[in-house]
């Protein structure tokens, strides 16, 4: 260094042209240190950065250092600090908690954000009996923490990259460098890069962006809060992608069958586990496929039952003033609104929704003769079986896709029921999520096909 | 992918379990109709030999890629026109008849054009698939509905109904020639092999096809063609039999299930064969338009990147289909399934002749 001047020195320009671009903020702070000689200047944004680590981590060691040399040196093998990035870079890194600092001239960031969204919540979506009860942070570096001290394995890979929209959130993609399948890898970074939105605030908004088409019904990506759930299927070959902010993870690619697996079922027995996943595909085509064969045996062919069955069930409906088709759309429009409701009212209110609803969708009903007793049946049964899916994404999905077969049931009977079931299979089996498959039975063989296939 | 061909041939046997090929069959019960199962039999298994055989050699390739490779485009864009034709009418056949058997059947209060449409719209679904797809479909429907069919199947031949001495008597007509439209419905019967000219693109490992897989097959065929000719019998009696116009259907629905919800076993029947019956005609109806893809083909029909030719294809597939439907009566259908049948050995001369053009193409 040259000459050291005898006055004490100004900060460098940088840091008044960082302010400049940050002004009027009030939380911004540019503090000069000085003592016997000693000078340095601290330039952050108070409501970002931890203080006390400003406190312990700088201030303390600059007023404790006999020499701004030593001090320099300090910071320098600081694990925080990172390395120094172009102006417009580095208004992002301020706004989020890097703490800029001037010594002799020379500049360093260090990263001493604090995040207060870095608690763990317990399991909401997808609670389990056994296994892991905590899930995800909404705080990207404690979320990646959990994953890694749940897997630890050198091969796991943490690439941290960031958006490209107008908020800068980090999006961090993990998976087996071993086990990962390259294309779906290279597929997931080439999407990432391509953003082309203001806005992305959580997985769902990832998720959305990720899938090719716009018009899409079936998930094509699974958003997990489990740590557990992850880490099986980063053990799979999969990527699971995390956004700052979001406690949750996406992965891909994934196969219909990761919607119908719990996570329980791997810890239990086997027979246990096996009529839990039993009780899924049961769940599943119940809630599917029940409303409309009540309308396909009620309208066109009550003869399927036997006799003293197509009886009753005629017999219930005795004084309905509507085709039946237009008594379980009714009374399913009033379900889907009181679970909508109750997703969205507010805890304390939620009593009165399931109180009201339970009139509405109980003997109310079926003493005003608006729908048959057995109706109210189907329709619990359908609720309680679309809650049994394990991953409420597929859930939703099916919630409209059986409106869907209710109204080709409708229009054609039992064999639209049937052929409209069998066009959903056909519409599952053409999906690919990440140029993989959608649903596909016996995937060992399939492996063996693409390895014959790539020579 | 070895497993796939046997579903391509399953599914078509099953399929014609209840539609036409009973009616022929049981029509010529007094006039030859076991010798010419038993004579079906045989060359069936002979040309599903030499199909699977003659595409084993080529693993990855359909015949519509071998023809333009080794051959004039004079002769294999009217032969491949001829192909989808005959694909198309496999198809459709199936489709009518099925949509008549379910109209009297299952709705009879329906009117026709209301019960074609689900199976239009649904099986147009199919045919846009892509070929990998619909391989992938077709295993979900019969792991779904395969132990419904076994159940159906084992019930019914533990009724109580079967009276078989009636197929006694049926077996003792067994002295008499073969006759040729019982034979070429009971050959039909194998007519679901054929479809790997075209399937044959996904067949990359080398399939191996030996003594083993043609006794399978032959056991299969020997099942289904048992199942087709002598249930109705020991159901419904000999002598009459004939009279009958679905004579399959007619004769199930005499078995009960006194325990089950549904009281009446040929809903369930009905069930599993509209599964089977969907998947046959999706593969048939998607091979004609494949192979009609490779004859007419509109460059420019482009929208948003997808060009619309195969839609077009199946836009004028389902309004052929559902104009059929309006206007045939189930005799005319019957009469045209049997010429359509009768036809079939010209279809496989040529496509014999060509697939020796081709091999001879390749030598040379």
């Amino acid at each position: 260094m040259w000459k050291k001047p005898k006055e004490d020195p100004s900060p460098p320009d940088i840091f008044n042209e960082l302010a400049e671009k940050l002004k009027p903020s009030t939380d911004i702070m540019q503090i000069p240190l000085s003592i016997e000689g000693r000078h340095a200047f601290l330039f952050y944004i108070k409501t970002v950065v931890d203080g006390e680590k400003i406190q312990n981590m700088i201030l303390k060691p600059f007023f404790e250092m006999r020499s701004e040399e030593h001090f320099e040196s300090y910071v320098n093998s600081s694990p925080d600090k990172v390395e120094m990035p172009d102006t417009e870079a580095l208004l992002i890194s301020l706004t989020k908690g890097f703490v800029l600092i001037s010594i002799k001239g020379q500049l360093a960031l260090l990263d001493l954000k604090k995040v207060n969204s870095d608690t763990v919540g317990e399991t909401v979506m997808e609670s389990t009996v056994h296994g892991p009860q905590l899930a995800l942070s909404e705080s990207l570096e404690t979320s990646l923490n959990i994953i890694r001290q749940h897997y630890h394995d050198p091969a796991l890979t943490v690439e941290t990259i960031e958006l490209s929209d107008k908020t800068h959130r980090s999006i961090a993609i993990v998976y087996n460098s071993n086990a990962v399948n390259k294309n779906v890898l290279n597929e997931v970074k080439k999407k990432i890069k391509q953003f082309d939105t203001p806005l992305i605030q959580s997985g769902g908004d990832l998720e959305n962006l990720l899938t090719n088409k716009k018009y899409n019904l079936f998930p094509t990506t699974l958003l997990t809060e489990r740590p557990d759930r992850i880490v099986y299927n980063l053990l799979g070959g999969k990527v699971a992608i995390f956004v700052d902010g979001s406690p949750n993870a996406i992965l891909v690619p994934v196969v219909f069958f990761d919607y119908m697996e719990a996570m329980e079922d791997n810890y239990h027995t086997y027979w246990v586990s096996f009529f839990g996943t039993l009780l899924g595909y049961v769940g599943l085509f119940s809630c599917l496929l029940l409303p409309s064969i009540y309308v396909a045996v009620t309208s066109y062919t009550p003869e399927i039952l036997r006799t003293e069955l197509a009886l009753t069930v005629s017999g219930s409906r005795i004084g309905v003033p509507y085709p039946s088709y237009i008594e379980i759309l009714l009374m399913l429009i009033i379900m889907e609104l009181l679970t909508e409701a109750s997703i969205r009212l507010p805890k304390a209110i939620s009593a009165t929704a399931t109180t009201v609803g339970g009139l509405i969708l109980g003997t109310a009903a079926t003493e005003a003769s608006l729908a048959s007793n057995i109706m109210i049946i189907v329709v619990a049964a359908v609720a309680i079986s679309t809650f049994v899916i394990p991953i409420n994404e597929l859930s939703f999905s099916i919630r409209i896709i059986r409106l869907i077969l209710i109204i080709f049931t409708s229009l054609f009977g039992l064999t639209g029921l049937i052929l409209g079931f069998l066009g959903i299979i056909m519409h599952l089996c053409n999906k690919d999520s990440f140029g993989e498959p959608y649903l596909r039975l016996f995937r060992v063989g399939k492996i063996e096909e693409k390895k014959v296939r790539n020579g | 992918m070895n497993r796939f061909i046997y579903y391509l041939i399953a599914t078509h046997m099953i399929t014609n379990i209840v539609a036409n090929v009973p009616k022929i069959l049981l029509d010529k019960n007094d006039k030859g109709a076991i010798t010419s199962m038993i004579l079906g039999v045989f060359v069936g298994l002979l040309m599903t030999y030499i199909v699977i055989r003659y595409f084993t050699n080529s693993p990855g390739k359909d015949l519509p890629e071998l023809m333009k490779e080794y051959m004039s485009k004079w002769f294999y864009y009217p032969i491949l026109f001829f192909f989808s034709i005959v694909w198309y009418t496999a198809g459709t056949i199936t489709l009518v008849t099925y949509t008549f058997m379910l109209d009297l059947f299952l709705t009879p209060e329906m009117a026709i054009l209301t019960m074609v449409m689900p199976f239009l719209v649904i099986v147009s679904l199919g045919v846009l698939m892509k070929t990998e797809n619909i391989l992938h479909s077709t295993e979900i429907m019969l792991v779904l509905f395969l132990p419904l069919g076994i159940f159906v199947f084992t019930k019914a031949y533990l009724s109580k109904g079967i009276n078989w001495d009636y197929v006694k008597i049926a077996i003792m007509h067994i002295n008499h020639l073969p006759n040729y439209s019982a034979f070429t419905g009971s050959f039909f019967m194998f007519f679901g092999v054929v479809n790997i000219i075209v399937f044959n693109k996904y067949f990359v490992k080398k399939l191996s096809f030996g003594f083993k897989h043609i006794l399978l097959v032959g056991l299969l065929a020997i099942t289904v063609l048992f199942t087709t000719y002598f249930l109705p019998i020991g159901l419904g009696g000999f002598d009459d039999i004939d009279k009958l116009l679905y004579p399959w259907i007619s004769t199930t629905d005499s078995i009960r299930m006194k325990f089950g919800i549904i009281e009446r076993l040929v809903f369930l029947f009905m069930l599993f064969f509209i599964t089977i019956s969907l998947s046959t005609i999706v593969i048939q109806w998607h091979i004609a338009a494949k192979l009609l893809e490779k004859v007419i083909y509109f460059k420019r029909l482009n929208w948003k990147k997808n060009n619309l030719t195969p839609y077009l294809f199946v836009i004028v597939f389902s309004i052929c289909a559902g104009t059929l439907t309006k206007t045939v009566t189930d005799y005319q259908l019957f009469k045209l399934s049997i010429s359509f049948y009768n036809i079939l050995p010209v279809f496989f001369l040529i496509l014999f002749l060509s697939m020796w053009a081709v091999k001879r193409g390749a030598k040379s």
